[in-house]
């Protein structure tokens, strides 16, 4: 079995952190946050170059959105992972 | 004593970061391999792996012009057993995203061949000798869908992962040890290029091999 573990997207301290909130099995879990890293990873490509000038700061993107949720991993085994399942896609922590 | 294969975890996040870490799990069992492969835009390029603390070796790099990608394949033998830290390392900021794939094993060891090809028209192929008993790992990079991993050429392995890079990556493992010998592998692409990657899983020697001895009083 796939066990896809979540990550939030977050500011911490200036800088992008992404921490496991937790794990799914459902597939249909999976599809329903794709939308939520599209956003981010669009925003981040579009805006790539002048992030790395410095000219903007990735801190704009959280301003003005949710800390978006990741397939942060796929894995066969989550033994010692201390992760719970998560039971509703929609409110994430 | 023959290879076992052990957990996979595979990634394909966006990092965000100058570094990408999730965790693993490595089986317990003696003569412990872990591999990992990763594949990104050459906006950045990778710098260093490590699990659990351990540097792991770099077996192979590639960049990849034409295809604007960037690979680095390592490897960890006698890794530390059970869930640890897979942190890979950038040379700054990677906003695209990444291709991360590892695989436990035991009862291998270090020091297989390798294939690292960049790309060409599509079917990719090459040629590797292996040592009895050995596996393979292989993958593919295409602007194109990879649609095929064979191990050996002919033979069809199911998709150990397939990733977006901006570019298209697939990854094969066969499951059945080869006998002493050479083999060709190959990756296919739905059109166009496709890269070839691959890396001998070799099992573990033993001592004093197979043959057989007699002690003489």
């Amino acid at each position: 079995m796939d066990y896809y573990i979540i990550n939030k997207i977050q500011l911490e301290g200036g800088e992008v952190k992404q921490n496991p909130v937790g794990y799914t099995t459902n597939l249909d879990d999976v599809e329903s946050i794709r939308g939520d890293l599209q956003e981010f990873t669009d925003w981040a490509i579009i805006n790539g170059p002048d992030l790395d000038a410095g000219i903007i700061d990735i801190s704009e993107f959280f301003n003005s959105h949710e800390n978006p949720h990741q397939i942060g991993q796929i894995t066969d085994n989550i033994d010692g992972f201390n992760l719970n399942e998560i039971t509703d896609i929609n409110n994430l922590p | 004593m023959a290879i076992t294969i052990g957990n996979k975890t595979q990634a394909n996040p966006t990092p965000g970061a100058s570094f990408y870490q999730l965790a693993h799990n490595q089986n317990t069992g003696s003569d412990g391999l872990l591999i990992v492969s990763a594949v990104m835009s050459n906006s950045r390029t990778f710098t260093s792996a490590t699990y659990g603390g351990q540097t792991m070796t770099q077996i192979f790099v590639k960049a990849f012009g034409g295809l604007a990608q960037y690979t680095k394949f390592w490897i960890l033998e006698n890794p530390p057993t059970g869930s640890n830290t897979l942190r890979v390392n950038f040379n700054g900021t990677q906003w695209n995203p990444i291709s991360l794939y590892a695989k436990s094993f035991t009862g291998a060891q270090a020091g297989g061949n390798s294939i690292n090809l960049s790309g060409a028209s599509t079917p990719r192929s090459s040629n590797i000798t292996l040592s009895s008993g050995s596996l393979v790992y292989a993958y593919g990079i295409s602007i194109n869908a990879v649609n095929g991993v064979q191990i050996p050429t002919g033979t069809a392995t199911g998709a150990e992962f397939t990733h977006n890079t901006n570019r298209q990556v697939r990854g094969g493992l066969n499951t059945t040890p080869f006998s002493a010998g050479t083999v060709q592998i190959r990756t296919t692409s739905t059109s166009g290029s496709v890269t070839l990657q691959a890396y001998e899983i070799q099992e573990k020697a033993t001592a004093g091999g197979n043959e057989n001895f007699f002690l003489i009083m």
